[in-house]
């Protein structure tokens, strides 16, 4: 009887943040309808869907790198580079849009193969390598564009931004697609189990036969496809291709990443989803009652570091580790 | 090892680029934008050797550099403009030692965090636009001194120096310093040993702040002579580049200051080297790439080297 009382109170405990934060945007989206009343009318919630799209998949890519314990710190980086080269490959190739967006998504992938490989083969430090890659592949950027903007057709833009699909614009089509696909991957498949058990410890991983160096590999390089999709949607969005166009979705996809963390107690996509479309809605909607950009800036890092508080209060739940603070006083009475 | 690099990239562009490169004039100028670079990054060194990271110093600089335009400009002197940027760019450093120690967050996402935050506020003195200071700034007392110079070697870089040497000092001979190496090495025992880490942490962030701020100030009003809201990518690549290459130097795979400051003076003398050569921006971009990567492999390799393969699993 006690026992079931207990696991009755552990579930309700379990599921209290994701209610907190599902009444949480729901306020949010409440107070920015009452302040700006054209805030979720029809046209303008495409716009946040798009949006959403573009940093949920960035994010998404990184949710693979932050479950093996690993840290990215340039897929907005390599995204600078595929926008450029996505618009170059069309505009100034002649490559149609369907073709164009698999080299795209081949070439994100090999920028994440190579940051991929140097972790895991040659046991590289995995914050410097991603930055000396993106360093490079933002260099490579410049290299298309000529330091230049790229400006799409018309007909481009139309095909790939806003092509309408049953009403429903296709990157958001694509963003559905991918994210079930995900989640069936981490969810459901063996391979899902896999990252987690390589997140979790590594050396246990290996020992209980997981090709650890494959598993990192596949990380990075879905990290650097799904960041090509961002830089494609972007740029074609806004018309023209700039290497400096995802430069600042850096603590967009980390918040993204931490919140998803915070409410379902592991890196994962749905979180993943969850943090991206939060910290969209609170970006767009302070735009839209017309505050200056840096605001919303400034509320996505008090996002994340509220989504880190709440992460972290759960483990202290769970690990015997002694505060640093408090360790030297023990020794020294000993 | 680190200073052959630098007298093969001087001697590369001295032969490439002719007697524009090595005029004392051009040394003046490489060395010049050396100074504020490697003052910048001293702080970051010492965070990143005892195995942390702080990715905020970029924002620090521009929050500093921001605050500074902004209270000069509305009448206050120079003086007290400066402290009123360098205590912004300290509450940063401040911010994120609060968040790592006691809160207990990973360093990289709360710098990412304290970045973010720092970034928004700088944008938000002016709206995004950049604080305009240049007919005035040749009054300050930072300005006159910039300007000074003994033989080739500018001011701004012999204070570089002198702050590297100070910061070897301690480095290398206080139990301060040691200890900053220890907890890269192995933070736990460290702190079994009975030392209070968190001390060492606050104290490594606070001096991170604190040498990125002072590097805003002198960029505010010698190079920018503007008040700047984002120094952004470009500070974030050429910092842990040289960071990591100066691990190059002295003490192979350990971060120290003094390397820092040579390789800084390699990044800007090949920089300055490529627009010479009338290089793409690209170039640039893709060499500094390239030459970290080749930095991170010389010390993964020996560091693996020293330790050996005892006890080593296959896929370590």
């Amino acid at each position: 009887m006690k026992e079931t009382k207990n696991k009755a109170q552990t579930n309700w405990k379990d599921s209290l943040p994701i209610i907190v934060f599902i009444l949480m945007f729901i306020v949010i989206i409440a107070v920015f309808r009452i302040l700006q009343p054209g805030f979720l009318q029809m046209s303008s919630i495409y716009s946040i869907l798009r949006k959403i799209a573009s940093i949920s998949l960035a994010a998404t890519g990184l949710t693979f790198i932050i479950i093996i314990g690993k840290f990215d710190m340039s897929f907005h980086l390599v995204g600078c580079f595929t926008g450029v080269c996505f618009c170059f490959l069309m505009v100034k190739m002649g490559i149609p849009p369907f073709i164009a967006a698999i080299l795209t998504v081949v070439f994100g992938s090999l920028w994440g193969a190579v940051t991929g490989l140097l972790v895991s083969k040659l046991k590289f430090p995995d914050i410097i390598t991603s930055i000396a890659v993106g360093s490079i592949a933002y260099g490579a950027g410049y290299l298309f564009s000529n330091a230049a903007y790229i400006y799409l057709h018309e007909d481009f833009e139309k095909a790939i931004a806003y092509k309408n699909i049953f009403t429903v614009p296709l990157p958001i089509w694509i963003m559905i697609i991918i994210l079930i696909i995900c989640y069936w991957l981490m969810e459901k498949t063996e391979i899902g189990r896999k990252f987690y058990a390589v997140g979790a410890n590594p050396k246990a991983a290996y020992l209980s036969g997981i090709n650890v160096n494959r598993i990192t590999l596949i990380a990075f390089m879905l990290g650097g496809a799904l960041v090509a999709f961002t830089g494609m949607f972007m740029n074609a969005e806004q018309g023209f291709a700039s290497v400096t166009t995802t430069q600042s979705i850096l603590p967009q996809g980390f918040s993204a990443v931490f919140i998803g963390w915070a409410i379902f107690k592991k890196p994962c996509i749905h979180g993943t989803l969850f943090g991206a479309a939060l910290s969209v809605v609170i970006t767009l909607g302070m735009a839209q009652l017309n505050l200056p950009y840096f605001w919303g800036n400034l509320a996505t890092a008090c996002i994340l570091v509220v989504a880190l508080l709440i992460s972290i209060i759960k483990y202290n739940d769970r690990s015997a580790m002694i505060p640093a603070k408090k360790q030297p006083k023990e020794v020294a009475s000993l | 090892m680190l200073f052959f690099i630098l007298i093969l990239i001087f001697a590369f562009f001295c032969i490439v680029a002719g007697s524009s490169f090595y005029s004392s004039r051009n040394i003046t100028n490489i060395l010049k934008s050396a100074g504020p670079l490697a003052i910048m990054l001293f702080g970051v060194t010492w965070v990143v050797a005892s195995g942390k990271t702080d990715v905020a110093f970029p924002e620090v600089g521009s929050l500093t550099s921001m605050t500074f335009a902004y209270f000069y400009l509305a009448g206050t002197t120079s003086a007290l403009a400066s402290l009123y940027g360098i205590v912004a760019g300290l509450l940063m450093g401040a911010m994120s030692a609060f968040l790592i120690i006691k809160l207990k967050f990973n360093p990289l996402i709360s710098t990412i965090a304290v970045s973010t935050a720092g970034g928004a506020l700088a944008t938000s003195y002016s709206g995004g636009s950049v604080i305009k200071i240049s007919a005035i700034a040749s009054k300050t007392f930072i300005y006159e001194l910039c300007q000074w110079k003994i033989g080739v070697f500018p001011m701004i870089f012999l204070i570089a120096v002198g702050i590297a040497i100070v910061m070897w000092f301690i480095q290398e001979k206080t139990k301060f310093g040691q200890y900053i190496y220890a907890i890269g090495d192995n933070p736990q025992a460290v702190r079994e040993a009975g030392i209070a880490t968190w001390k060492i942490d606050l104290i490594l962030y606070i001096v991170s702040a604190l040498c990125a701020a002072f590097a805003g100030l002198v960029y505010t009003i010698t190079v920018f002579s503007s008040g700047q809201p984002i120094m952004g990518t470009s500070f974030f690549l050429n910092g842990f580049t040289i960071v990591f290459l100066g691990a190059l130097a002295i003490k192979l795979g350990k971060c120290n200051v003094l390397g820092t400051l040579i390789s800084a003076v390699i990044l800007s003398c090949m920089t300055n080297g490529l627009t010479q050569l009338g290089a793409h921006y690209s170039v640039t971009q893709l060499s500094k790439g390239l030459l970290l990567l080749a930095g991170v492999g010389v010390i993964t390799f020996t560091r693996r080297k020293s330790i050996g393969k005892a006890g080593m699993l296959k896929y370590e």
